[in-house]
């Protein structure tokens, strides 16, 4: 099984998690130096994706993490800065990933660096399933209950987002910082929207949600409770 | 190297070694579906860019990839001179007299696409292929929205342009520089 690091905050973390899952990833998160040396060290994982805007100076901590060779590193930032992608390259990131991504990016990416960088094919599947959901990432497509529905990328990342945050309320600030990055100039009411795009898809009511909950002035909730494992224990 | 060229002799080419010395490739896709991403990583491919092609992605990618590939460091010129104007790659900028105006990305992906093409008519189908990709809404205004907000960035009179031509009925041209 392939091992994948995580240096992210935890809602994006766990996007990663969930969606390194087509790949049968197994993942831990960290955000602390000491945590992530000793799992470089103990843990050995394949692979590292690093949020270089929060956590810059792990590029460092992951590349000289280990005595021989580094761990690849997939580096994620939200900055249209041509300076500090090359600087990321420079210090080591082996790839760079530029929010908003579709999720396909975050499959395809890590594919190719596990084959470049330790001759690995990772094995891909294509559904996985969200609790009552069955998604499919190749064929852009979620099933309830049999019935069969399109989704559109942003649609997708958004339905994968909350199901990997299930259980918990995302703000519209935390949404929009993920998906589409902060310093996107858009119309505020986006998250909305394409949230109500998602529930008419969905068949889900807003008064009797089965999956997307609305928590007053906090925001929305997946409902359901995937059994996710994002954080080391 | 086009992936969605139909050429399947250039195809062919991914991932082989020509002269001994295997060739390292970017491929470029309109189709930026999970099945083509792996297709693409799965025939060698080192590295693939899905439009809209935006100069600096480009540039940032092909640098990293001539450093792993050859271990040099490739120089990195930020400001080159394009059909006149000085354009500024690190800071989105393009010198207009005594102005510099940000460029978006896609202003200057449609930049550098109209100013390497100059004197030549491009059409707006062309245009979207190039940039956006066929899939995008046919029909849409895009082009001619972001000609004309690349026209007001860049001062020019589209009634006597220094830069951009209209030419009615097929498309916009770049007038070259003597």
């Amino acid at each position: 099984m392939p091992r994948a690091l995580i240096v992210m905050n935890e809602v994006l973390g766990n996007l990663l998690a969930l969606t390194l899952q087509h790949g049968q990833y197994e993942t831990r998160r960290t955000t602390s130096p000491q945590e992530c040396r000793d799992l470089l060290q103990e843990w050995n994982p394949h692979l590292a994706f690093v949020d270089i805007d929060l956590y810059e100076p792990f590029i460092e901590i992951v590349g000289r993490g280990m005595t021989h060779g580094h761990t690849p590193i997939v580096a994620f930032t939200r900055r249209r800065d041509t300076a500090l992608k090359l600087s990321a390259y420079e210090r080591g990131a082996d790839d760079i990933i530029e929010v908003p991504f579709t999720l396909d990016e975050i499959v395809a990416r890590p594919f190719a660096l596990m084959r470049r960088a330790h001759g690995i094919a990772v094995t891909i599947v294509p559904k996985i399933h969200l609790d009552g959901l069955e998604v499919d990432l190749i064929e852009q497509r979620v099933s309830v209950g049999g019935r069969v529905l399109n989704l559109t990328p942003i649609q997708q990342t958004l339905l994968y987002l909350l199901a990997a945050n299930a259980g918990r309320s995302l703000s519209r600030e935390d949404l929009l910082a993920t998906i589409w990055g902060g310093e996107f100039e858009i119309e505020s009411n986006v998250v909305d929207r394409h949230i109500r795009e998602l529930r008419v898809k969905l068949g889900d009511e807003w008064r009797a949600p089965r999956f997307i909950e609305t928590v007053p002035g906090a925001g929305y909730r997946f409902k359901a409770q995937v059994g996710v494992s994002s954080a080391a224990e | 190297m086009d992936l969605d060229s139909h050429d399947s002799e250039s195809l062919d080419l991914i991932g082989q070694r020509i002269a001994n010395q295997r060739v390292p490739t970017i491929a470029l896709s309109r189709r930026g579906d999970l099945r083509t991403k792996l297709a693409a990583f799965d025939r060698g491919v080192d590295d693939i860019i899905i439009v809209p092609l935006i100069p600096e992605e480009l540039v940032a990618r092909t640098l990293a990839l001539m450093r792993r590939s050859y271990g040099d460091d490739v120089a990195f010129i930020p400001v080159i001179k394009i059909g006149g104007l000085e354009v500024d790659l690190l800071n989105q900028q393009v010198k207009v007299g005594q102005r510099r105006p940000v460029l978006t990305a896609m202003e200057q992906a449609l930049l550098y696409l109209l100013a390497s093409n100059p004197g030549q008519t491009l059409g707006r189908e062309e245009i979207l292929d190039a940039l956006w990709g066929a899939d995008y809404a046919a029909g849409s205004n895009v082009v001619d929205r972001h000609v004309r907000n690349l026209r007001l960035k860049l001062n020019d009179d589209w009634q006597k342009p220094r830069f951009i031509r209209t030419i009615p009925g097929k498309g916009y041209q770049f007038l070259a520089t003597r």
